[in-house]
């Protein structure tokens, strides 16, 4: 092989590259590749952009949680014998004569429609805004997960989620090389006693790099780094002492908890939070099943029957229950009454 | 070789995981993929004697299942798919991501609408690739390419992700 020429060399491997830049590479592997990176620079430039590609799209790759499909779930269509089988035919020509018939009659002047069924739901509003709820709660989300602080990095949502749980925000300003701010990390803010008070509070910190400069120079001004405990509006309850030992900000941070009221339990908000997305989750599915059911009421049905095992076990799934159980073979598409405001 | 009801069972229990990781990529919605799921499997077992039982049947499994999640998304039958903003990845049931969604799902926002911009050939390639996780050889199997086709496209999608602006970096104050 001619390293003057790496144009000669083999095609590099996507897989390889992708396993390289996530670390995943077998070490010997890793070894070959790298001698072509530091001696082929076509090589280096795709590794690069390769690894780049792959942080770029980090935030689509999201965790996968476990199916839920089960092969109980498909054995009554796969035991359905095939349709080429004679029998089939036969049923098949019996139905297309039924169906007939049932259109004949239809079309008669005299003949009486199937009268849809009335369901009143207990939980699905269908008109109105959609319910809506943080979404951290339904990733099961907490402040503190091993020791470890999960700061939110954006302010807004921090304020919902204060907000829906009741809870006031605990923002701290730092920014990445700040010695002070790598001091408060590593003493007050990974005390456990104070990590215990943080289970009363939602927990934010913001890079000074990415705010504006005059609130940034306010801040400094203020205290430096900065934590406050506040409320979700954003007024402060009580500014924190960064430079003071961890049980000086424990007592501190106790005393600003003890005045306001008491939080519900994150499993509390959590609960409520599945209930609402279980509610928009049916109401969708709901909308989407009246919607298709004139053209394709199978189709609607199914998916109706599949969004009910979904949200089964929650008010909103027990709606689609009953509206299932009240949709007859052959009949419209029940009529819905919304539960009163 | 046609597969009756226990080979169809060994193959469910043994590829679920894998395509159903591949719907909830693409789909980003735990029920959507479930439902997606389901249809796979159920349009594998029709169409069971196409599978001559040699080659992967992961391959041939994931081709049907990214096909009728392209189908669902002509069709406007999904209710989340890449190109949508979903507000929470999951609606029912706690995934195992803790905090941080909301900046999350704003990144990821934008890290979508990058690759909506790319051409259809390179975009396909680059979601299952970097994206649904395939390797070279699954993607093209899924697209029906040449892995050297394959490679191709996801060549030029790094070429133009390449010239996605990164966020611009400010300077640090001094403590």
């Amino acid at each position: 092989m001619n390293n003057d020429h790496p144009r000669h060399e083999p095609d590099l491997d996507l897989d390889a590259l992708r396993a390289w830049a996530e670390g995943t590479l077998a070490p010997e592997a890793r070894r070959v590749l790298e001698a072509r990176i530091a001696r082929d620079p076509e090589a280096a430039q795709l590794a690069q952009q390769l690894r780049a590609a792959q942080l770029f799209t980090e935030p689509l790759r999201t965790a996968v949680p476990p199916s839920r499909l089960e092969f109980s779930d498909l054995t009554l269509d796969i035991e359905r014998p095939r349709s080429r089988r004679p029998w089939r035919w036969v049923a098949g020509a019996a139905a297309a004569v039924l169906v007939a018939g049932a259109l004949w009659l239809g079309a008669r002047p005299d003949a009486v429609p199937p009268v849809p069924a009335n369901v009143r739901l207990t939980a699905i509003m269908l008109t109105g805004e959609e319910p809506s709820w943080p979404a951290p709660l339904t990733a099961g989300y907490r402040p503190v997960r091993e020791g470890t602080i999960a700061w939110f990095d954006d302010a807004e949502a921090a304020a919902r989620l204060a907000r829906f749980t009741g809870r006031r925000v605990l923002l701290y300003v730092h920014f990445a090389e700040c010695p002070l701010c790598q001091a408060l990390e590593s003493t007050a803010l990974s005390d456990p006693g104070v990590l215990t008070l943080l289970e009363r509070t939602v927990p934010l910190r913001l890079d000074a790099a990415k705010l504006p400069e005059a609130e940034v120079q306010q801040i400094m001004r203020t205290s430096w780094p900065y934590l406050a405990l506040r409320e979700a509006d954003g007024k402060v309850v009580r500014l924190l002492p960064v430079r003071a030992p961890a049980e000086e900000m424990q007592q501190a941070l106790d005393s600003a908890l003890e005045s306001g009221p008491p939080p519900a339990p994150w499993e509390q908000s959590e609960a409520r939070a599945n209930v609402l997305a279980a509610t928009l989750y049916a109401r969708r599915a709901l909308l989407q099943a009246r919607e298709r059911a004139a053209t394709d009421p199978a189709e609607a049905r199914g998916e109706l029957a599949r969004a009910a095992k979904q949200a089964a076990r929650t008010p909103a799934g027990d709606d689609l229950a009953r509206v299932l159980s009240a949709w007859s073979d052959g009949a419209p598409f029940p009529i819905l009454e919304e539960p009163s405001r | 070789m046609a597969l009756d009801r226990d080979d169809f069972q060994r193959l469910f229990e043994a590829e679920r995981e894998h395509v159903y990781r591949l719907l909830y990529r693409l789909a980003r919605h735990a029920a959507d993929a479930d439902d997606l799921l389901q249809e796979t499997f159920l349009a594998a077992w029709r169409h069971r004697d196409a599978w001559d039982g040699r080659g992967a049947a992961g391959g041939w499994l994931m081709t049907i299942a990214y096909r009728l999640w392209l189908d669902g998304l002509r069709k406007g039958s999904r209710r989340r798919a890449l190109a949508a903003d979903a507000p929470a990845r999951s609606e029912i049931g706690p995934e195992p991501d803790h905090g941080r969604a909301e900046s999350n799902g704003r990144a990821a926002s934008q890290v979508r609408a990058a690759i909506e911009q790319l051409p259809e050939g390179p975009r396909e390639a680059c979601v299952l690739f970097h994206v649904a996780g395939l390797s070279v050889r699954e993607v093209a199997e899924v697209l029906g390419l040449s892995p050297k086709t394959t490679q191709a496209r996801l060549r030029r999608a790094l070429d133009l992700l390449g010239r996605h602006p990164s966020p611009p970096r400010r300077q640090l104050p001094i403590a």
